[in-house]
């Protein structure tokens, strides 16, 4: 089967294209490097099948970063390649195309963002670039879909470029073609450039940066909350207890299949989060105390992504991110992180080397909750007041800061600096806007639900079993005596492995007191990642880096929560 | 007057006319247009180490310190 690549600088347009192009829906977002790992889907041109492949951006043929090293060894593979080219910015994109012409593989030019270049004062003539590159262009905006039948009706007449740029610089070469195919025309300050520049300005981005977040905030917990409690609760409570005590009735309570579909009854009444069968807490937690949550902090997650603000957070926070051993990028993965882990972990794919990898990934999966852990120690510390919360966060955000400071010290090397194109801001495209929170929430469902399930059967088998009691009483020293918490608390940290959303809920039955509660999702959080981040960080840590970051993870939880029960 | 960007004041514009700086150096700044002849402007500069901020072909790039001082430029006189 014949394979097009789809090639490009970061953030150009190549997920969209590619979305458009197979039907396959990857996450497209506003800044470099959102792809990180090369993406497979099918088209039909003429009756053929071929492979299309997204492939992360690079600027050169020469990689820079993990993400980019992907992209070039895919570069072999290829039959026909589509490069995808930010039509705003065809000077710089340039460099790119003529090195992919030197490869002399097919080629065929995707002009893309075309819709934007009238109100930025450009103009292209693109019959002339075709005939000076001799490959085709097609000019397409990937966000709406226009041009995208032509561009899939040419893709059959990718050419080997006759294009000889000769020896002269490249630089030179590249702008003797565009004096000959773009004008420019003088234009002012667009309210999106002033606004851009603003929030990358020290003096004026500052504020923004708080202002956004804590607009940020409020939204999310207006949002998580209302859907908890004018929807999600009342639906349970009202229609499916209903239903549920019924089939509870009918099976038996204290039968094996009473116990695990309904669970224990709690004095004589179903809890959903007590209980712990596959129909109560199974569903009740990952749909209505952790969706709700999911679905607002993607919303907004993927505003600040389409919008252009991440990167120009990171910037904000370069010069204090050096102190943790990392540049400003780094924020990504920890921000992606609040959200799931999983992709978060995929994310430290954007940074250069294995040191700030390394920092970044530890950092991540030991002080970062996912959204899932948050929305659970929101429902049961909330009631303890916003102390409680604040006190789990900030020692969170203290671990955070202490352990990058900390390795930034023992590890040897120096992290690179900053070098980051930065993405213009752009209204959000509501449609695209509203596919991609459809996408995360489906992928969180079909995570989150099965993984939930499983746990909440595991529990009531390692219980029948005896195996909680048995692994209670072995770290008992540890749990009881550094700790402060119950043997009971075993349990948690035994699911924690597979969902800490499942986990932060097995402590409800245990009475904690706040301090309890506060130790205990604290070290939740802290002591491993979920099996699924877990698996992923192997996978880009590799073995060795691996049992090290789990080293630092299970010796700070033993000794951060052992000092938060001596002085809390 | 040739100055580092990190020297330039926000705001101001120039042609690049060195990198001082290895091969690696120069293909990884070349890759993205900051070469030697192309026009730049600062856009701002950043407290507490943080990047320099240009724009060369009608792109915004965030440039780290060590690399900012490593790319002199011609500045145009204000007027």
């Amino acid at each position: 089967m014949r394979k097009i690549l789809l090639m490009g600088n970061p953030n150009v347009g190549k997920s969209a294209v590619f979305s458009r192009l197979t039907g396959v829906n990857v996450i497209a977002s506003n800044y470099p490097g959102t792809t990180v790992e090369f993406t497979k889907g099918y088209m039909f041109i003429e009756g053929e099948k071929v492979e299309v492949i997204d492939v992360p951006g690079v600027y050169g043929i020469k990689a820079a970063s993990r993400a980019e090293e992907v992209a070039l060894n895919m570069l072999e593979e290829g039959d026909i390649i589509l490069n995808i080219v930010d039509s705003t910015k065809l000077e710089r994109n340039l460099n790119l195309t003529l090195s992919l012409i030197k490869t002399g593989k097919p080629m065929l030019i995707v002009l893309n963002m075309w819709d934007e270049i009238k109100h930025r004062g450009i103009k292209i003539d693109r019959d002339a670039f075709e005939k000076i590159l001799g490959v085709p262009a097609v000019s397409v905006c990937a966000l709406t879909g226009e041009g995208i039948n032509v561009l899939h009706g040419r893709v059959n007449e990718s050419a080997v470029s006759s294009f000889d740029g000769g020896k002269e610089d490249r630089w030179k070469e590249i702008g003797k073609i565009i004096e000959k195919v773009q004008t420019l025309s003088h234009r002012h300050h667009t309210l999106m450039e002033t606004l851009g520049d603003a929030s990358v300005n020290p003096y004026t981005g500052f504020p923004i940066a708080l202002l956004t977040g804590f607009v940020s905030f409020k939204i999310i917990r207006f949002i998580g909350e209302g859907l908890i409690g004018n929807f999600f609760e009342p639906l349970f409570e009202k229609l499916w207890l209903p239903l549920i005590m019924k089939l509870s009735a009918l099976i038996g309570v204290e039968t094996l299949a009473g116990k695990i579909i309904v669970g224990k009854l709690i004095d004589g009444e179903v809890d959903f989060v007590q209980s712990m069968g596959l129909l109560t807490t199974g569903l009740f937690v990952p749909i209505a105390m952790v969706l709700p949550y999911v679905f607002a902090f993607y919303l907004i997650l993927s505003f600040l992504e389409d919008s252009g603000y991440l990167p120009r957070l990171g910037i904000l926070l370069d010069g204090f991110m050096h102190k943790i051993g990392l540049h400003g990028l780094a924020i990504i993965p920890m921000i992606l992180g609040l959200g799931c882990n999983v992709p978060a972990a995929l994310s430290t794919r954007i940074l250069e080397t294995r040191r700030e990898r390394f920092i970044a990934a530890t950092l991540m999966a030991i002080a970062v909750p996912c959204m899932a852990q948050i929305a659970m120690i929101v429902g049961l510390a909330g009631k303890f007041g916003a102390g409680a919360l604040a006190l789990i966060f900030g020692t969170l955000f203290a671990v955070w800061l202490i352990l990058g400071v900390l390795q930034n010290l023992l590890i040897k090397g120096d992290s690179p600096e900053i070098f980051v194109e930065i993405p213009p801001y752009r209204l959000p495209y509501f449609n695209a806007l509203l596919k991609k929170v459809l996408m995360r929430i489906r992928w969180f469902l079909s995570e989150a639900l099965p993984f939930v399930m499983a746990g909440v059967l595991v529990v009531n088998f390692l219980y029948a079993l005896g195996i909680i009691s048995f692994i209670g009483k072995i770290f008992r020293p540890v749990i009881t005596g550094v700790m402060g918490l119950p043997e009971e608390a075993a349990a948690a940290l035994v699911i924690g492995f597979l969902r800490k959303d499942v986990a932060v809920g097995m402590l409800a039955p245990l009475g904690l007191s706040m301090k309890q509660l506060v130790i205990a999702s604290v070290a939740l959080t802290m002591y491993f990642p979920c099996v699924a981040t877990f698996a992923v960080l192997i996978k880009e840590l590799g073995w060795k880096d691996m049992l090290l970051s789990t080293a630092v993870m299970i010796v700070s939880t033993v000794f951060v929560s052992g000092l938060l029960n001596i002085i809390l | 007057m040739k100055k580092n960007l990190m020297d330039m004041e926000d705001s101001q514009k120039g042609v690049i006319i060195s990198l001082e700086g290895g091969n690696f150096f120069r293909n990884k700044l070349s890759s993205m247009g900051i070469s030697e002849g192309a026009k730049i402007k600062k856009i701002t500069g950043h407290f507490i180490g943080g990047p320099v901020i240009i724009k060369v072909k009608n792109t915004e790039i965030a440039v780290g310190r060590g690399m900012a001082e490593k790319i002199i430029v011609e500045v145009k006189e204000k007027g």
